[in-house]
């Protein structure tokens, strides 16, 4: 092999080892064919056409490369996204039922005591701590543990609002004797 | 998909059409139809990706690499065929407009 040939071949070779998958294929081809070239300057010429179409496909086969795996992580962001945003969903929603079921208790309570105020409800205070508090609490512990399997963010919001209501009783009740 | 019929893809198909059941390599295309390989491999890459070629790799002899070589499918003698009507078709249609103008 000539000095030109050996340059030339080695630039084809060197241009080949960058190119992905099917691009090699060809390279490798335009590779073998620089043996059969006849005359040193044709197998450059013949090696510089080789390396501007290795160039070329290996750029666009990168991009194309490139773009699909920008999408498939596109994808993967999205769903993801989808997941938690529903799981954050079911989490208010259980959070906001216990609310709601707290306040249904506390208007029915008021209500009452309203309606009949001979019943003196206003002034028992174990009264509002179970009809508010214990009943509703009660419920949504029993709601929570049947949707522990079913819908688990869900289940969670209960417990974390079921949780805050505890929590405040409990203030309540040690600022309440604190006072004492 | 169909292959953008420019001057260099007619002479590659009329190089395969020749005899259209042989294999060729490359460098042979590329003599007989005077196509520098910058040219003529993103064509026969454009025409495999259409299915209009078929490739293989020879079986090479000792010491010498081995080489990919290439056919036309049933479908590129198809579109050679209906291209080459195309052609035709526009060949008549300038003579007729040449007649009509002189």
């Amino acid at each position: 092999m000539g000095f030109v040939r050996s340059i030339a071949h080695r630039m084809v070779a060197v241009a080949a080892g960058f190119g992905p998958g099917r691009s090699q294929e060809w390279a490798r081809a335009m590779l073998a064919e620089l043996e059969f070239v006849e005359g040193e300057w044709e197998a450059l010429w013949w090696a510089l056409g080789s390396i501007t179409v290795i160039a070329r496909r290996s750029g666009q086969e990168w991009i194309r490369l490139c773009s699909a795996e920008m999408r498939r992580w596109e994808r993967l962001a999205m769903g993801q996204m989808d997941k938690m945003g529903k799981k954050t969903g079911l989490l208010v929603a259980g959070a906001l039922g216990t609310a709601v079921l707290v306040m249904i208790a506390f208007a029915l309570l008021y209500l009452t005591a309203v309606t009949f105020p001979q019943l003196g409800i206003e002034q028992a205070e174990w009264t509002h701590i179970l009809v508010v508090i214990v009943i509703p609490a009660i419920i949504c512990l029993c709601g929570a543990a049947w949707l522990w399997r079913r819908k688990r963010p869900l289940a969670v919001g209960i417990l974390l609002s079921v949780v805050a209501v505890g929590t405040h009783v409990v203030l309540h009740f040690a600022h309440h004797f604190a006072r004492r | 998909m169909k292959l953008r019929l420019s001057p260099q893809t007619l002479l590659v198909l009329e190089a395969f059409l020749e005899e259209s059941a042989v294999w060729r390599y490359g460098y042979e295309i590329s003599r007989g139809s005077g196509l520098k390989s910058g040219t003529l491999y993103p064509i026969l890459i454009r025409m495999e990706e259409r299915r209009l070629l078929e490739t293989k790799w020879e079986s090479g002899e000792p010491g010498r690499p081995a080489r990919h070589l290439y056919r036309l499918t049933p479908d590129g003698m198809q579109f050679v065929r209906e291209s080459r009507l195309v052609q035709a078709a526009k060949g008549l249609g300038a003579v007729a407009l040449g007649e009509a103008q002189g």
